[in-house]
């Protein structure tokens, strides 16, 4: 009874305030309730007056200006009415009479000229189909035929620019491959004001006959039509309404089938979309520095409650798991391309509601049938995508970590396949994923789970790379038939073998949150993956000279970092220890690797210091390595002081390495 | 928010030199901090046969450590199309045999007028860099996109990133144009999501 009654009440957080906004409160906007008052009095005043201005009006001749308009209806009743509400409530009589085509047209051109009856026009006539049945039944066979004029593109807009518009978006939408792709984007480039004129009388459909608006939108193939059609019935920027939507949710058609293929039916990712865009709207709001800590918590906690009432009415749909699978696989591609984001973990963080939205279809998922590989209609990014989304509820525990097997085995190239399907279908997958500034980053961390959960992760990552031998084989020498113009394959070689590369990273960073729990069993996989890491950095760098090259420098960073975080006598904060000094690559290995480039020595030092190292410990292996730290550092400062734009340097390092440099003193 | 955050961080690095944020104006004597003070000046400007471009973009281009991106749909193209092979020559110049930087990318539109060999004088001095400094770290690649127009066909300014600074052109990059126009520059390519967004443009004008 509880959960019945939650959802019940349940309102996006704008509905919500929508009492304390200022929209449609002004005195120049008149109401269903305003019209039910007005033509009552006009009735008991005047009878016929509406009916019989309303006939003249349609006897008018052009151009229908409207302080003609005016005079006309001021001249036919003195000043005991409202003139623009007079003639707003004659053109609803109309159309509740004769609803037609033309009968709009004409309506249309005299609401141009007003703003009273353009914005009144469907409050009287909503007015007018409470009073008279005969109206209603008639309003809605008027909003029927318009929509479908507008589909068939026989009703054009007034405004040529509006046209041309229509006409572009519709083309466009035809001509794109991937149209679910292009509905998750929320229609980029389309306005839904090119359907202004009639959008407000879908509006009206909606609120007196819901299930004809239903059927009419789902019946539809043009997704700006629509997307209209749902803003003017509370699905959309203005005056959204989540019961209206919980309702479109329940009686729109089936979207995908049962192998998460899109059956074309756009209405349904259309309503995720509005979701989605209702969830993140509290965010938008909120300050992300110097906000109200209470208010950002209420709201977090209400945008909590709103994601778990959405997935909960996608639950009851015969298509939910594909549903779940195709949109889980949109958000998890907008989680995998966000940068990381550590200051907030509420809806003040970009990820939040993506995320949160991810973990209920993740628990919402457990017990369902579960389609292991994206559909054929699917984009290529999507394929790894889903995997990652698939990791994600592995990882929450709601399912089983999906196999490592067939995407490991994507990775098995050969000279003849690296310029086919094999090689190119593996960059297009890829693209999403390779690594950038956040190392080893979300989208490795979840596309190696399945493997990280294992026990032999180490002898696993070690087959994936040498499985790879082919991109080795590309970035040094080429690719065999490009002849001169080999670097962008080269490139792509680097680039594809980082992700890799981080992968494994990312293996040893899951590994290392569970060491403490499974000590003996981790501790020479680990040991082991991070020599293998290490290996396989050194190898390419020997072999890189393309831009990704620094990306290599920087990984090898992450591997030294870890060295040290992760040796017993180094660090006191953790209990748990797993090198000691001798395992290889040692600390020395690494001192002795980046003192060639005093900037790469002195980044990795202040990287050891800032996240804890024992600098007593530090100063021993530098006197060990025989390096001569402040003498690096006067180089440093030697050659940043003859170019300075050529060797930068940066005094916070220097000034946090300080205590590494007593011992180094000649 | 990552569910796999290490806690582990490198520090990031420095950017190369302080930025400063300054405005000049093209003019005959290599760029100004001033608009045009008189019409002698302006006309001057405007009926030179070959504007002089800003000295301050020339310099910053030939001294760049790690990239030079250029995002203007007439970068190579003078104005009234002609000679559009002394402006490439031009540019070559500034991507001479020492350059230390070795991310060139030119993403542009396509000109009749400029042929498939006066684009390939880009790949030569490619190879004529990688050969001069045998022993550079990184092959320096020069890439010049023609799609701009036909892929990416939002941008109105111009824009350039040189290392880890913006520019912003009101006509051409490099201040070539021989009306009155001017360049900012001092921006933080980082923080203003110029690298970003140019990698987008970029990816999708390499898209088939």
């Amino acid at each position: 009874m509880g959960q019945v009654q939650r959802k019940m009440t349940m309102r996006w957080i704008r509905e919500r305030n929508a009492e304390l906004e200022t929209f449609q409160s002004n005195h120049d906007f008149m109401t269903k309730e305003d019209f039910l008052g007005f033509m009552a009095q006009v009735e008991h005043d005047s009878p016929q007056l509406i009916a019989s201005l309303a006939e003249e009006l349609m006897a008018m001749g052009e151009p229908l200006e409207i302080e003609s308009l005016q005079a006309f209806a001021r001249q036919r009743v003195g000043l005991s009415f409202d003139a623009d509400m007079l003639l707003t409530a004659a053109c609803a009589w109309k159309l509740g009479r004769v609803p037609q085509l033309e009968t709009w047209l004409k309506i249309r051109k005299i609401a141009r000229n007003s703003w009273q009856i353009e914005h009144w026009l469907s409050e009287a006539m909503s007015a007018h189909a409470q009073t008279d049945a005969d109206a209603r039944s008639a309003f809605v066979n008027l909003a029927k035929q318009l929509f479908k004029a507008l589909e068939s593109g026989d009703l054009k807009s007034e405004s040529k620019h509006k046209n041309e518009a229509r006409e572009g978006a519709w083309s466009y939408w035809q001509g794109t491959k991937y149209q679910l792709e292009e509905l998750w984007w929320g229609l980029r480039g389309s306005d839904f004001m090119n359907y202004e004129e009639e959008m407000r009388i879908f509006g009206l459909l909606s609120e007196i006959a819901l299930e004809e608006f239903q059927q009419l939108i789902a019946s539809s193939a043009n997704p700006f039509l629509v997307s209209s059609a749902l803003l003017s019935a509370g699905m959309g920027a203005f005056s959204p309404r989540f019961a209206q939507w919980e309702a479109c949710i329940r009686a729109a058609p089936l979207a995908f089938a049962p192998d998460g293929s899109w059956r074309g039916s756009i209405l349904l990712p259309l309503l995720l979309v509005h979701a989605r865009d209702e969830l993140h709207e509290p965010g938008r709001r909120v300050p992300i520095y110097g906000a109200d800590e209470a208010e950002v918590a209420a709201l977090t906690a209400q945008v909590n409650e709103l994601v778990q009432a959405v997935v909960d009415v996608l639950a009851t749909r015969e298509d939910a798991s594909a549903i779940f699978a195709r949109w889980s696989t949109w958000l998890m591609r907008q989680q995998v391309l966000r940068q990381r984001e550590k200051s907030f973990s509420d809806i003040r963080s970009h990820g939040y509601v993506d995320n949160t939205l991810l973990e209920a279809i993740g628990r919402s998922m457990q017990g369902r049938p579960l389609s292991l590989n994206t559909p054929e209609d699917a984009a290529p990014w999507e394929a790894w995508c889903y995997r990652c989304a698939l990791s994600a509820f592995a990882h929450d525990g709601f399912i089983a970590p999906p196999s490592f097997e067939e995407f490991a085995s994507q990775w098995q190239l050969t000279p003849e396949s690296w310029h086919e399907l094999g090689g190119r279908g593996l960059l297009e997958r890829a693209e999403l994923h390779i690594p950038r500034d956040d190392m080893p980053g979300l989208s490795a961390n979840l596309l190696v789970f399945p493997l990280a959960s294992k026990d032999s992760f180490a002898s696993g990552w070690r087959q994936l790379w040498d499985g790879a031998y082919y991109l080795r084989e590309v970035l040094e020498f080429g690719f065999l038939n490009a002849g001169a113009k080999d670097y962008s394959d080269r490139v792509d070689a680097s680039r594809l073998l980082l992700l890799l590369g981080c992968m494994g990273l990312a293996c040893f960073d899951q590994a290392a949150a569970r060491l403490e729990a499974s000590r003996k069993l981790l501790t020479e996989e680990m040991i082991s993956l991070h020599k293998g890491l290490s290996q396989a950095a050194m190898e390419v760098l020997h072999l890189d000279d393309t831009l990704n090259r620094d990306k290599w420098q920087t990984f090898l960073q992450h591997l030294a970092l870890r060295r040290v975080y992760w040796d017993g006598s180094y660090i006191t904060e953790h209990p748990v220890a797993l090198f000691d000094g001798q395992h290889e690559p040692t600390i020395r290995d690494y001192l002795s690797y980046f003192q060639a480039d005093p900037d790469d020595l002195v980044a990795f030092l202040y990287a050891c210091m800032l996240n804890g190292s024992d600098s007593f410990a530090l100063r021993e292996e530098l006197r060990g390595a025989s390096i001569n730290l402040r003498a690096c550092v006067d180089i440093l400062k030697r050659l940043h002081e003859l170019r300075e734009h050529r060797y930068p340097i940066d005094y916070r390092a220097i000034k946090a390495i300080e205590p590494l440099m007593d011992c180094s003193k000649p | 928010m990552n569910k796999f955050d290490s806690g582990l961080n490198l520090p990031t690095r420095p950017s190369r030199t302080p930025l400063k944020t300054e405005i000049l104006w093209g003019c005959e004597r290599g760029g100004s901090h001033h608009f045009p003070r008189d019409i002698g000046e302006i006309q001057t400007r405007r009926h030179s046969t070959d504007p002089k471009p800003l000295d301050a973009f020339r310099i910053a281009v030939m001294n760049a450590m790690d990239r030079v991106w250029v995002m203007d749909e007439y970068f190579l193209m003078p104005d009234g199309g002609t000679n559009p092979d002394k402006r490439i020559l031009t540019i070559l110049d500034w991507l001479h045999t020492d350059l230390i930087a070795c991310d060139i990318r030119i993403l542009t539109k396509k000109h009749d007028e400029i042929d498939k060999d006066m684009l390939e004088l880009f790949q030569i001095r490619e190879k004529e860099i990688n050969a001069y400094q045998t022993r550079r770290p990184k092959q320096c690649s020069i890439l010049v996109n023609t799609c701009l127009r036909d892929k990416f066909n939002y941008i109105h300014d111009r824009f350039a990133i040189v290392d880890d600074e913006l520019w912003h052109f009101g006509a051409t990059v490099g201040g070539f144009h021989a009306s009155v126009n001017a360049a900012s520059r001092g921006w933080s390519a980082v923080d203003s999501g110029a690298i970003a967004f140019f990698e987008l443009a970029w990816d999708k004008c390499k898209e088939r």
